[in-house]
C-alpha cells in the first residue's frame, strides 16, 4: 500500500515537472513584448488636427507612440496622467522623450480646438503632440481605439457639461499597431517594461 | 494639567469646522481644482454649501469617480461632513472647481477663498498654489 502511494506521488511529480518545464520552454519562445492578440481588432488609421495641420497615424509611425485621451477642462485626472507619463519616461532615461511620440487627444470636440489643446499639452512639455478633431473625427478614432466618452450636462455648473472619458494609456509600436493599453503606468511596471523592449 | 485640558477643549470647540492643508493645483488654462481637509468638530452633521473667492468667476463643489475605467466628474450641491469626522478633498476625488480664472490672474492667484457651511459658519482660507 505504502509503496503504491509513493509511486503515484512520484509519477504525479514527474508529470508536474514536465508540464512546468514545457511551459517555461514555450514561454521563452514567445516574443518579448506580448501583444496577446487582444488588440488585433483595435486601432488603425485616423486623422486629427494639430496646431500645425493634419496629423494621421502614418505621421506617428517610425517611433513608438503613447496615446492618452482626455479633455482640457479636466481638473486633475488628465494633468495627473500627462505628468505621470513624463515622469515614467524620465525614469527610463531623459533621452527617451525624443525617441517616442507622446500624444494627447482631446475628445471634447465642442470646446477644444487645436490651439487650446496645444497650449494645454505644452504646459507639461514642449514635445507633446496635442490633437483636436471634429465630431466625426473624434467619433471615428474613439470607436477604433475603444475609448468611451460621453458629454454629460452639468445643469447648475458654469462648465455647462463635462466629458466622461476612459482614462487609459495606449502604447503603439513604430508600425502604428497597438502593443498594449494600461490604466496604471506608475505602480504597474508593465508599461515601462514594454516601452523599454520596444526601444531596444 | 486640568487647566490645560480645559483650554484645549475651549480652543477646539471654538472651531466648529477646521480646514487643514489647503492648496490649489497650478492652473494650466482658466480652470483648476482646490483641495483641503475639512474637519467637523461638532456633534452634528454639517455641509459645505458654497465657496466664494476672488481668483475665479465661479467656485463649485465637485466630485470625481472612476467607474469601469471611466472618469466621471459631477457637481454636488453640498459636501456632507459627519459629526467628529473629516473629509479630504484631493485629486481624483472631491474638489472645489475654480472656473473662468481671468488670463492675467492665472499666474498669480491670491488663493483666498471663503467656505460657507450649512450651520451658518464661514471659514476664510488662503490656499497656496502647487504643482500637481
Ligand atoms: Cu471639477
Amino acid at each position: 500500500m505504502k509503496n503504491q502511494f509513493g509511486r503515484l506521488a512520484l509519477t504525479l511529480l514527474l508529470f508536474l515537472a514536465v508540464f512546468l518545464g514545457s511551459r517555461y520552454y514555450y514561454q521563452s519562445l514567445e516574443p518579448k513584448v506580448e501583444t496577446s492578440g487582444l488588440y488585433d481588432h483595435l486601432g488603425g488609421d485616423f486623422t486629427l488636427t494639430h496646431i500645425s495641420g493634419d496629423k494621421s497615424l502614418k505621421d506617428l509611425k517610425g517611433k513608438p507612440s503613447v496615446l492618452y485621451f482626455g479633455f482640457t477642462s479636466c481638473p486633475d485626472i488628465c494633468p495627473l496622467s500627462l505628468n505621470k507619463l513624463n515622469k515614467v519616461i524620465d525614469k527610463i532615461g531623459p533621452k527617451t522623450h525624443g525617441l517616442i511620440n507622446k500624444v494627447f487627444i482631446s475628445v471634447d470636440y465642442k470646446r477644444d480646438d487645436p490651439k487650446k489643446v496645444d497650449e494645454y499639452g505644452r504646459y507639461f512639455s514642449d514635445d507633446f503632440i496635442s490633437l483636436a478633431g471634429s465630431e466625426e473625427q473624434i467619433k471615428d478614432i474613439t470607436k477604433k481605439y475603444a475609448v468611451h466618452f460621453e458629454f454629460v450636462p452639468l445643469k447648475d455648473s458654469a462648465l455647462g457639461y463635462t466629458v466622461d472619458h476612459t482614462s487609459r494609456f495606449y502604447l503603439l509600436g513604430a508600425d502604428g499597431k497597438i502593443v498594449n493599453t494600461y490604466s496604471d503606468i506608475i505602480n504597474d511596471p508593465k508599461f515601462t517594461n514594454d516601452l523599454k523592449e520596444l526601444l531596444k | 494639567m486640568k487647566f490645560a485640558a480645559l483650554i484645549t477643549l475651549l480652543t477646539l470647540s471654538s472651531f466648529a469646522q477646521e480646514v487643514k492643508n489647503p492648496w490649489i493645483k497650478k492652473p494650466i488654462i482658466g480652470m483648476t481644482g482646490a483641495y483641503m481637509v475639512i474637519q467637523n468638530n461638532t456633534n452634528k452633521e454639517v455641509s459645505l454649501i458654497r465657496v466664494e473667492g476672488e481668483d475665479a468667476k465661479h467656485y463649485e463643489i465637485h466630485t470625481h469617480t472612476k467607474v469601469d475605467g471611466v472618469m466621471k466628474m459631477r457637481q454636488i450641491k453640498e459636501l456632507v461632513i459627519n459629526p467628529k469626522k473629516s473629509v479630504e478633498l484631493k485629486p481624483m476625488s472631491y474638489h472645489i472647481m475654480m472656473l473662468e480664472i481671468p488670463k492675467k490672474k492665472i499666474k498669480n492667484l491670491s488663493g483666498k477663498m471663503k467656505l460657507i457651511f450649512s450651520n451658518g459658519k464661514t471659514i476664510e482660507i488662503t490656499a497656496p498654489v502647487k504643482e500637481l
